[in-house]
């Protein structure tokens, strides 16, 4: 109780700071408030903690594309900082490091609306985790609903693309697009990768002569990786496969205090969890039992990994409730959820009002 | 000769950052993944592959030397073009040594596990890549081609390589560090992505 009027006193104030100029959103702001509020109450209280966090993770991605389509960010009259999109920043750090020496050693400091932006979301990682991704992220609300429609995969990705080796790929991206983004002098995932343009595709240069390509490749990526795989599979492919910015949470992941345990006294690697997670960062490792047995639970353990994105879907597919999300050794997510919320929420209070504003002047312009 | 060795040397220097960007998508793979886990075994990855590189620095420096001028006028979707052809042909290598490889390094199953590695695979790439146009190469050229003579282009583009190969030259010690599995399959999948990028680039700058 008290924590839920903590943070919505944080996010009153904060929207009378950013929209003291224009009532309308201002309004809408302290509404949206109100909204977060009755999602983090939802959370802590709900039995089903996935269900509560993906009613707010979704909100919040339905509403930053909306805004970003419909233009709310530019005409509503809102503020014109808008978040500097993470994805496109993960692949930039070198080119923006870079350029930050140049402004320094040349006594101009002009790069530090972009440095102070990287550093919120820097910050983000640091006191989040691997959360960021199930529950500040505004673009992963997207594959998570896809992957949630069927109550079964169409189909299992063969071994050599699923497991925790897929979520080592994506580092290896995110490396490649921080070197040819620095030797190119553009960025190259948002040229060409980005699947959450689509609606806009406003980046591209139509005079360029891979313009053609350049659209092929990102539509592709959109419906394959954000639409139809997470469909088919019931997995978070490109969050957990293109995603750059996703690379980096899984770093600091095992340092973070909140974490998703297995009892390993409980447990008995029926492999019900590894199924579920929609992130790859369950797997099942041969153990050497000092005797010999067919008990699975001897021959096997299953293990949480640094890929975790602490978004609690396992935790209900564990016939042995096995599985909890733990806090410094402790049972509970109530820190997780005040932090991740306070900061997403906090984070959302930029692009939801505009978004509701823009929303509203086009249902106001079609009754007209 | 002093001063053209100099001029290709501070040159290099100078480029020596975007030449560490450029050629590491090409090095990393070799670096990190194959069967050559020891130091010796990547410096010797390394050294092939900047023996490749220096072998097209070198046959480049001493033609642009010969033809002059006339180098300097093909420009546009000739040069494109050719940068393409090299993309193609760097983008494949990198791809099928890193799918190939992939079963060795993950002991998963691979169609491309019984394809016979070419030996000298970095040696090939550092060629190819040698002369592909790139910030130093183009710099390079328009000074070789001024200078009229096999010789002296070929020395400028030599120092040239010298002065860019400077510092790649940490490479092999940095990556004899990450030695384990884990950086082995990120070196792969690095391939994997690069070399499937630069193929697609290459077959678009076609177009």
């Amino acid at each position: 109780m008290i924590r839920g009027l903590i943070l919505l006193l944080l996010w009153a104030a904060l929207a009378a700071r950013i929209y003291h100029a224009s009532l309308p959103l201002l309004i809408a702001a302290l509404l949206w408030a109100l909204g977060l509020g009755f999602f983090y109450w939802n959370l802590e209280r709900s039995g089903k903690p996935d269900r509560a966090r993906f009613f707010y993770f979704g909100s919040l991605a339905l509403f930053f594309l909306l805004g970003l389509h419909l233009r709310g960010f530019e005409t509503s009259g809102g503020p014109s900082l808008q978040p500097y999109c993470h994805l496109s920043l993960a692949g930039n750090m070198l080119s923006i490091g870079a350029q930050q020496v140049q402004a320094f050693l040349g006594g101009t400091y002009g790069r530090y609306g972009v440095l102070g932006l990287g550093l919120l979301w820097l910050s983000a990682i640091l006191v989040c985790g691997g959360g960021f991704c199930s529950r500040i992220c505004f673009f992963g609300g997207w594959d998570d609903a896809f992957s949630r429609i069927l109550k079964k995969p169409f189909f299992r990705l063969p071994s050599a693309l699923s497991g925790t080796r897929l979520r080592e790929f994506q580092l290896a991206f995110l490396l490649f697009l921080v070197f040819m983004t620095y030797s190119r002098g553009e960025s190259e995932f948002c040229l060409w990768i980005c699947p959450f343009k689509s609606p806009t595709g406003e980046i591209l240069d139509p005079a360029s002569s891979a313009y053609a390509a350049q659209r092929a490749v990102y539509i592709a990526v959109a419906a394959l990786f954000v639409v139809i795989l997470p469909l088919l599979t019931r997995k978070r492919t490109f969050c957990s496969t293109l995603c750059p910015f996703g690379a980096l949470p899984p770093l600091i992941q095992k340092w973070m205090p909140y974490q998703v345990k297995i009892n390993p006294e409980a447990c008995n690697s029926c492999g019900l969890c590894v199924a579920q997670c929609p992130s790859f960062a369950i797997e099942t490792l041969k153990k050497q039992p000092a005797q010999p047995t067919s008990q699975r639970k001897d021959l096997f353990e299953t293990r949480i990994t640094r890929y975790c994105t602490l978004c609690a879907r396992c935790l209900p597919s564990c016939p042995k409730e096995a599985i909890s999300i733990e806090t410094m050794g402790r049972k509970g997510s109530a820190l997780l959820n005040f932090i991740s919320m306070g900061f997403g929420g906090a984070l959302s209070l930029f692009y939801v009002p505009p978004a509701v504003m823009a929303l509203a002047e086009l249902v106001k312009g079609f009754f007209k | 000769m002093i001063r053209i060795s100099a001029e290709g040397f501070t040159l290099g220097l100078a480029m020596g950052g975007s030449c560490l960007v450029t050629c590491l998508p090409f090095l990393l793979p070799y670096l990190l993944g194959g069967n050559v886990p020891t130091l010796i075994g990547r410096t010797w990855a390394f050294g092939s592959f900047l023996a490749g590189r220096l072998a097209a620095y070198l046959a480049v420096g001493a033609f642009s030397g010969v033809l002059g001028g006339l180098l300097l006028a093909q420009t546009g979707k000739g040069a494109v073009a050719f940068k393409g052809c090299l993309l193609v042909l760097a983008g494949t290598m990198l791809l099928v040594f890193s799918i190939r490889d992939y079963k060795a390094a993950t002991g998963l199953p691979c169609p491309a596990a019984s394809l016979k590695p070419l030996k000298g695979w970095p040696f090939l790439t550092g060629l190819v890549l040698g002369f592909s146009p790139c910030a130093p190469f183009a710099a390079g050229l328009a000074k070789a081609a001024s200078l009229g003579s096999p010789v002296k282009g070929g020395l400028f583009f030599l120092f040239l390589f010298l002065g860019t190969t400077l510092v790649l030259l940490p490479a092999p010690l940095l990556a004899s560090r990450m030695r384990s599995l884990f950086f082995r399959r990120i070196g792969l999948f690095f391939g994997m992505v690069a070399g499937a990028w630069f193929l697609v680039e290459g077959v678009v700058s076609w177009f």
